[in-house]
């Protein structure tokens, strides 16, 4: 199979992300004899969970876990005369339901389909407390993706705190690789959590990786810090030290408990947000989700969105993690072949049979889990008023309370007076944060926050990358006849 | 010396790539991010705002917080760029009076 080359002009069907979903989804569909097109970002297939090794050789399985394997093998599944994998290739707005535009080495280009599969995935949730801009802090995906792709550290003596189980590959993934784990805290008290979800012999395979994992911590002599937060990072210029502290069930910081722990490096993990943007532009409706806080894409029954022709898989549906985006993505690609009038093999009716159980496991555990994991409002006292909240922007929490106050909540009039929100990353990193402080200020406790509005390009982008498809005297892109 | 590269995995042929005209050694397919992190740098800019640090955050294109210049280019993401033998990074956090 071919990666890093130009996508054709037009394919039969066009997935977003390389990641679980998307390969899956482009596994069958190539196996189908379907004309499929993968486009990512990243150098490498594998989105976050599969990420694969961008050096001349992987690390170990004993420090990696079992993920980049099976990546290799799902992405050695795909049919190489059926399907092109095109990394480096960022996707940055549509032209219409079947046309997309995307940039790959300093230019643009289109590519159309007669359908379009959603994988685009998740990215870390945030939250601002005093210091997490300094040099030093980072997510603790950001920590894992330097290790798996590249065999290095983000540094020696390393804090995590966050909350939900991505804490423990993460953790120990580092502590193998010769880290040193000066703590690791998570925020919730409940250690018990897995056993109350309901038929737990649905999840057998779950508790066995969650076993594999304390046993793996256990030889590592790694402890995690139950009902335990950072409260502060400390530094001049870089990380020098991160204070933590411990919280009751409320997420109410427990005064007198504050310790401060000497680190280079602090990792924050506090679940993730979806990448919603394209299937915004594409005009996919959303649902909201008041477990995550959070605006997913609604699809129905065949993973086929509000737009006719475009389906998705994965983490924009919701938060449910590698098994289930797989699983999808072998759903999305079987839907996507009835819409193109395929009638499908019986080995593809046995897998959707087999992804849609898997997807059903899945999607009830990930429920469960979300709850329990679910952060408390009073988690918001971590910001302080001169708390930068917006990165991109340096707004501070002050500014934000001041204008939400003034604005009775209203989101829109807040991004506008303060720009949080507004910067290079479009508010991916900030939005959760912004939205969950300005709501407190709405007359309804219970207003859902309206979700941001997509613009092209997605992501920053070169004069030269867009310039061709704009039309000065329309103040708009080029209609499709006239773009090149 | 600090050098946060692990040690069981095969690296290829190293080359140097400058970084505000220093020589720094990379291997092939490393990231700027990655070589300037194993190298113990990370401070990356100052902001336009505040002229306050920041380095590596997201590690994943997202937050665009990483931002050097490369081969000329101003304000790119040293997560997602690609090391070549012979480039040319500036990092602004090292160069005077710069803010990004």
């Amino acid at each position: 199979m071919t990666t890093q080359q130009r996508p054709p002009a037009s394919t039969d069907v066009l997935v977003i992300g390389a990641g679980p979903a998307g390969l899956s989804a482009a596994a069958l569909l190539s196996d189908a004899g379907v004309n499929v097109v993968v486009l990512d970002e990243n150098a490498r297939p594998g989105g976050q969970y599969y990420r694969q090794s961008r050096l001349a050789g992987s690390l170990p399985e004993t420090i990696v876990g079992p993920s980049q394997e099976a990546g290799r093998d799902l992405i050695g599944k795909i049919k190489a005369d059926h399907a092109t994998i095109s990394t480096d290739t960022l996707v940055w707005g549509v032209e219409d339901s079947k046309t997309i535009l995307y940039t790959q080495g300093g230019h643009s280009g289109r590519i159309s389909a007669g359908a379009i599969i959603l994988a685009t995935g998740a990215h870390e949730r945030v939250i601002p407390f005093p210091g997490w801009t300094l040099p030093g802090v980072m997510t603790a995906g950001a920590a894992q993706t330097l290790l798996k792709a590249q065999g290095i550290l983000p540094g020696k003596q390393v804090v995590i705190a966050g909350t939900g189980p991505f804490l423990y590959p993460v953790s120990t993934q580092l502590a193998a690789a010769g880290a040193e784990l000066a703590a690791i805290c998570e925020l919730s008290r409940d250690r018990f959590w897995p056993l109350r979800v309901k038929q737990p012999y649905r999840h057998f395979h779950i508790y066995r990786e969650a076993l594999g994992y304390l046993a793996r911590m256990r030889r590592l002599g790694l402890h995690v810090s139950m009902g335990t937060s950072v409260v502060e990072a400390v530094g001049d210029v870089a990380l020098r030290a991160v204070v933590v502290a411990e919280f009751d069930a409320a997420h109410s910081e427990i005064p007198g408990t504050r310790r401060t722990i000497p680190a280079d490096t602090l990792l924050t993990s506090f679940s993730f947000v979806p990448n919603v943007q394209i299937a915004r532009l594409l005009g996919c409706e959303l649902r909201w989700d008041p477990v995550q806080q959070a605006h997913f894409v609604k699809a129905d029954g065949q993973l086929q969105t509000s737009r006719e022709g475009v389906y998705l898989a994965g983490e924009i549906a919701g938060i449910g993690g590698h098994r289930v985006a797989k699983a999808e993505g072998i759903l999305a690609a079987a839907s996507v072949l009835e819409h193109l009038g395929h009638r499908l093999a019986p080995e593809a009716v046995q897998k959707r049979e087999a992804a849609s159980r898997t997807r059903s496991a899945g999607r009830q555990f990930a429920h469960h889990m979300l709850k329990s994991f679910a952060l408390k409002p009073k988690i918001f006292d971590l910001t302080k008023p001169d708390t930068i909240v917006c990165r991109c922007e340096s707004v501070p929490r002050r500014e934000i309370d001041y204008h939400a106050e003034m604005w009775d909540g209203a989101q829109r009039a807040v991004k506008q007076c303060t720009r949080a929100g507004m910067g290079r990353c479009q508010g991916r990193m900030c939005g959760f944060a912004v939205a969950q402080l300005v709501r407190r200020y709405c007359a309804a406790a219970d207003s859902i926050p309206a979700p941001d509005t997509a613009r092209m390009p997605v992501k920053p982008l070169a004069l030269r990358e867009v310039a061709p498809w704009l039309d000065p005297t329309q103040g708009g892109l080029r209609p499709t006849d006239q773009t090149p | 010396m600090i050098d946060l590269r692990v040690a069981p995995v095969k690296r290829g042929q190293p080359f140097d790539i400058s970084v505000n005209g220093m020589p720094v050694r990379a291997y092939p397919g490393e990231t700027v991010a990655g070589v300037l992190l194993a190298a113990g740098m990370n401070v990356f800019r100052k902001t336009r705002e505040t002229g306050r640090e920041r380095g590596q955050f997201c590690g994943m294109g997202v937050c665009y917080d990483c931002l050097v210049d490369v081969d000329g280019q101003r304000s790119q993401r040293a997560c997602m760029t690609a090391c070549k033998p012979g480039m040319t990074i500036e990092v602004p956090a090292l160069s005077k009076d710069r803010a990004e």
